[in-house]
């Protein structure tokens, strides 16, 4: 190959390398800037990633919604989850459809298991990144505020952000505060 | 000829001309014949092999540095700070590509620098905005971004990255072989590299380092996407595969065929003698009568087309070569190769009773540890001759620890057979002059 032939498509390489970060970070910007706002209570622990670190592993606590007859459900199959907001202002799954609901919030999902009459959703909300020494105390934290026989115990949720079926992550609160604020009280100068 | 033999001759040819033992004639005829030895230049080698570990070194680095995720800094600078790595990484490389584009060691430096850095950007952008996924999406995304530096840089060192990357992206999918299966075209993206290092004589170390991960890489992603069309089928699968490697790893390919085959010709041998032990035991034929986790339960539908297409392809490619060295008379490697044969014909016998596949399977090592002991006796080889008992060994033991005979009987056994090792072994030495 030529040498100017090799510049060039390198060149187009470069520019996918770097537009394929761009585009994420674009995507999301967009999502917290432009998106609904939503709180989903959740039942977190804390696993590891090789590669991007520490995080928060996620469940959403109420992710299952009756199945509807008619709508047939596989494992993995892609679903819009639809979302409606409680009386404690917590989001809640109101259902699934196959085609994007119109005028509703949703979020673009995938079929987790049916059992019992009810469809368990995968959402895409499974994971919040911490500072390496933040997430093993992030998690003794969440287990002390949420622990259920506390007569005091408090709501965990994150606060996510969700536009054309796209999530985007806000922050994790655990009784109202970010769990960022809380560890770096609870541990004073620095994570221990 | 062996390069190393070669040079000795040549050595000692001056010495032999001088001792009238061949004429100055001769010795000019065999220079002429065999040409210029070229030695590897070691040189060069630890050139490239510092410049990979160090640019390994610096990037795993660089990944665990980002992977702290530093809260101090704001969103905007995490943003910006992943990008960081990555411009200075492709700066390297296109400095490199216009200033050494002919220098191995800075090219493979080079590309391995910026294919750990785009993993880097990417997962600091993950962290950064809590982006959701699995790693296999990251891990596939990473290595599809990297691959083309494998042409536009000439670079083997990626290509080994994105083998190990494709074949951890396979193993996600354990649960799912219509996705797994993909590893195999993912794969054959690298091979056209692989095939074009292999005629020069200067990637013959880098070659040799792909032809082991390229092995290990499809020994491991085919137990996840491959076999799951009907059950058992991994014994006639892994059968040619272990074949396909042995075979490959005696090939000769434009005068070059020493380095780059010594691991194709490891594991190829390795895999087929253990498998074949694996294929000793009852269990192994009794899988046949197991569904296991993704076995399809429609043998001919859209979903296990890909699985049937890949299967006859690698099945008939270790036919092939069966056929080539069964015509060139290479007896010895057809009694490794062969072992496709046998899983197919025990494969259809186990339906009669396993019994048969067991009988056949320790036939064949039997007769495989028996010639390996004779040939190394005829040839004056201890390796050949151990090895031969070893696998003896071996296979007899396993069957006692099959049997019910009491541990007296199992202990006579041990000894015997260590005495009829270190008996050979003294016989062959001092039939070398080795041993007093």
């Amino acid at each position: 190959m030529r040498r100017g032939v090799i510049v060039g498509l390198f060149a187009a390489l470069l520019v996918v390398q770097i537009a394929t970060p761009l585009t994420m970070i674009a995507q999301r910007e967009r999502l917290l800037k432009e998106g609904e706002q939503f709180k989903f209570k959740t039942i977190p622990f804390d696993p590891y990633d090789a590669f991007r670190g520490r995080y928060i592993s996620l469940r959403v606590e109420d992710s299952k919604v009756p199945y509807v007859l008619g709508i047939d459900c596989e494992r993995d199959q892609r679903i819009y989850a639809h979302i409606v907001v409680d009386d404690q202002g917590y989001a809640k799954l109101s259902g699934i459809s196959k085609g994007v609901p119109k005028g509703k919030p949703y979020i673009t999902a995938r079929v987790s298991y049916l059992h019992g009459g009810d469809v368990f959703i995968d959402l895409p909300i499974d994971r919040y990144y911490l500072e390496e020494k933040a997430a093993p105390a992030a998690e003794r934290i969440y287990r002390q505020y949420t622990d259920r026989r506390k007569k005091n115990r408090q709501d965990a949720y994150v606060l996510v952000r969700v536009k054309d079926g796209r999530v985007a992550i806000e922050g994790f609160y655990v009784g109202g505060r970010k769990i960022e604020d809380i560890v770096r009280e609870e541990s004073g100068k620095g994570y221990k | 000829m062996n390069k190393y033999a070669l040079q000795c001759l040549y050595q000692e040819l001056p010495e032999l001309v001088n001792k009238g033992v061949v004429t100055k004639e001769a010795a000019e005829a065999i220079r002429r014949h065999y040409g210029e030895v070229k030695m590897p230049d070691k040189k060069r080698f630890i050139l490239i092999l510092c410049a990979v570990l160090g640019s390994s070194l610096i990037g795993l680095g660089i990944i665990l540095l980002l992977a702290h995720n530093w809260e101090q800094f704001s969103r905007l600078t995490r943003a910006i700070l992943s990008f960081v790595p990555l411009v200075a990484a492709q700066g390297m490389v296109l400095w490199v590509l216009l200033k050494r584009p002919n220098s191995s060691a800075y090219k493979e430096g080079a590309a391995i620098f910026l294919s750990l850095m785009v993993g880097a950007s990417i997962s600091l952008i993950s962290q950064t905005y809590h982006i959701q996924g699995e790693m296999s999406d990251f891990i596939l995304t990473w290595m599809l971004l990297i691959v083309p530096l494998v042409y536009l840089m000439q670079a083997t060192m990626p290509a080994a990255i994105y083998l190990a990357g494709i074949a951890s992206w396979a193993g996600s999918f354990w649960h799912d072989p219509l996705q797994a299966v993909l590893y195999w075209p993912l794969a054959a993206v690298v091979l056209p590299h692989f095939i074009w290092s292999l005629r020069r004589k200067e990637y013959a170390v880098r070659a040799t380092v792909l032809a082991f991960v390229m092995a290990v890489s499809v020994c491991f992603a085919a137990s996840f996407s491959l076999g799951k069309t009907w059950p058992g089928s991994w014994i006639i699968i892994y059968s040619c595969i272990f074949a396909i490697i042995y075979f490959a790893g005696y090939w000769v390919f434009n005068n070059i065929s020493v380095n780059w085959q010594r691991p194709l010709r490891l594991i190829g041998t390795i895999g087929c003698i253990v498998f074949a032990f694996t294929l000793t035991y009852e269990s192994a034929w009794e899988s046949i009568k197991w569904r296991g986790i993704g076995i399809e339960s429609k043998l001919l539908n859209l979903q296990t087309l890909p699985d049937h297409l890949i299967n006859i392809i690698i099945v008939s490619v270790a036919l092939v070569l069966f056929y080539d060295y069964a015509k060139r008379r290479q007896y010895m490697r057809l009694l490794f190769g062969g072992l496709p044969l046998l899983a197919v014909a025990g494969y259809a016998m186990s339906g009669i009773s396993v019994l048969f596949p067991l009988a056949l399977m320790n036939l064949y090592l039997l007769g495989l540890s028996i010639y390996l002991i004779m040939l190394g006796i005829r040839t004056n080889k201890l390796g050949e001759v151990n090895s031969g008992m070893l696998l003896l060994g071996a296979l007899i033991l396993a069957r006692f620890f099959d049997s019910d005979m009491d541990f007296l009987v199992k202990g006579l056994v041990f000894i015997a057979l260590g005495a009829g090792f270190l008996m050979t072994n003294v016989r062959l030495m001092r039939w070398k002059g080795g041993a007093q």
